[in-house]
């Protein structure tokens, strides 16, 4: 069964996005981009709601990027995606796939194929519907060490708590913390 | 903590934390508590934690019987603009404007001071910047929503990460200074 793992930035009270989407608080350095690249390889696809799938795509394939942060934007162009939505018309990032179905069937689907992880990115939304369903293998959070006071919590919306096994942890010389869990069940 | 930031459910509830301490965090915990000789509390969390330590500490037996001793004999200050005395063992009470009186008490001679809760009261502390050091205990759990302690910030603030220390029973403990 292939794994699926949510992966997020947060600040130290929770959030993945400032007001106005805004992540220039993203700690970010040299031990970082190596983290996110070895985990840009280890996937064999990326999994994303409309919103977070309209930011990456408008970012990612831009000069910008591209000159930025070359070995990432690359890998982000190139892998495979799927952008859950009902309301898309179309996807036009390299390699994505739009599913305008059903969520879950989709997602059993992918899970029972053989294949690399597959991650999502932000998502919030729909992170909280495949946390319910029971669909994440792996919780990933980089703890930065910055504080927003306001923002987007990681997973508002969750019906009710649930406990969690950890994995891994990591500290960046940053100041950046990385805990990986497990569902608890 | 929660993964998701949140130190307690919307009613406050901590059934999502795990409370099979090992040595190595119950030893870190020792020494932070031996560091400070005042505990602040909010008013409304005040009742809920004399009571669970008064009734720790009544029987020799309990694990938490020595925890439980340095919590009702270390000095406590309560924070209340309503109350007129108090009604607590090793407990006085600070009535007037919150720096003023955290202040006074910043500047007295002796160790540290510790602030546990509630969310509300610390919240007060850090948005008027008077929290030296946090240490920051996270829980294997995700919450949703619930009760914030950083709410009251205005705008990103930096902090400088101290250590982190994962613990065997699965909390982590992220310990942090504010950035000058």
């Amino acid at each position: 069964m292939r794994k699926i793992i949510i992966f997020n930035m947060v600040s130290l009270d929770g959030y993945f996005e400032g007001p106005n989407r805004m992540i220039d608080w993203h700690n970010v350095d040299g031990e970082f981009n190596d983290f996110a690249i070895e985990q840009l390889d280890s996937a064999g696809g990326l999994i994303f709601g409309r919103i977070t799938y309209e930011l990456m795509a408008g970012y990612w394939p831009t000069k910008e990027a591209i000159t930025d942060d070359p070995v990432v934007a690359s890998k982000m162009n190139s892998l495979p995606k799927i952008v859950f939505s009902k309301t898309l018309a179309k996807a036009d990032w390299n390699n994505t796939r739009l599913v305008k179905s059903d969520v879950n069937n989709e997602i059993r689907r992918l899970k029972e194929e053989p294949g690399k992880e597959l991650y999502i990115f932000g998502s919030s939304g729909l992170c909280v519907t495949l946390i319910q369903n029971k669909f994440i293998d792996e919780f990933r959070v980089i703890v930065n060490p910055v504080v927003l006071g306001k923002g987007k919590p990681l997973f508002a919306g969750l019906k009710e708590y649930h406990k969690l096994k950890l994995i891994k942890t990591k500290t960046f010389k940053s100041g950046n913390v990385l805990l990986c869990y497990e569902p608890e069940n | 903590m929660s993964v998701d930031g949140f130190v307690g459910r919307p009613t406050g509830d901590l059934d999502w934390m795990t409370w099979d301490m090992d040595d190595k965090s119950a030893n870190y915990i020792n020494e932070l508590t031996d560091s400070v000789d005042t505990i602040l509390l909010g008013r409304k969390m005040t009742d809920g934690f004399i009571s669970h330590w008064e009734n720790a500490i009544r029987d020799p037996g309990n694990p938490e019987y020595a925890f439980g001793k340095k919590m009702i004999d270390k000095p406590k200050v309560v924070f209340s603009n309503t109350l007129k005395k108090s009604e607590w063992i090793n407990t006085s009470l600070a009535t007037g404007d919150l720096i003023d009186e955290v202040t006074k008490l910043k500047e007295q001679n002796g160790k540290d001071i510790i602030v546990y809760g509630g969310a509300t009261f610390v919240s007060s502390l850090i948005k008027n910047n008077l929290i030296d050091e946090y240490h920051l205990f996270i829980h294997p759990a995700a919450i949703g929503t619930g009760l914030a302690i950083f709410g009251g910030v205005n705008g990103k603030h930096n902090l400088k990460l101290v250590q982190s220390i994962p613990f065997k029973y699965g909390v982590v403990v992220n310990h942090y200074e504010p950035k000058a």
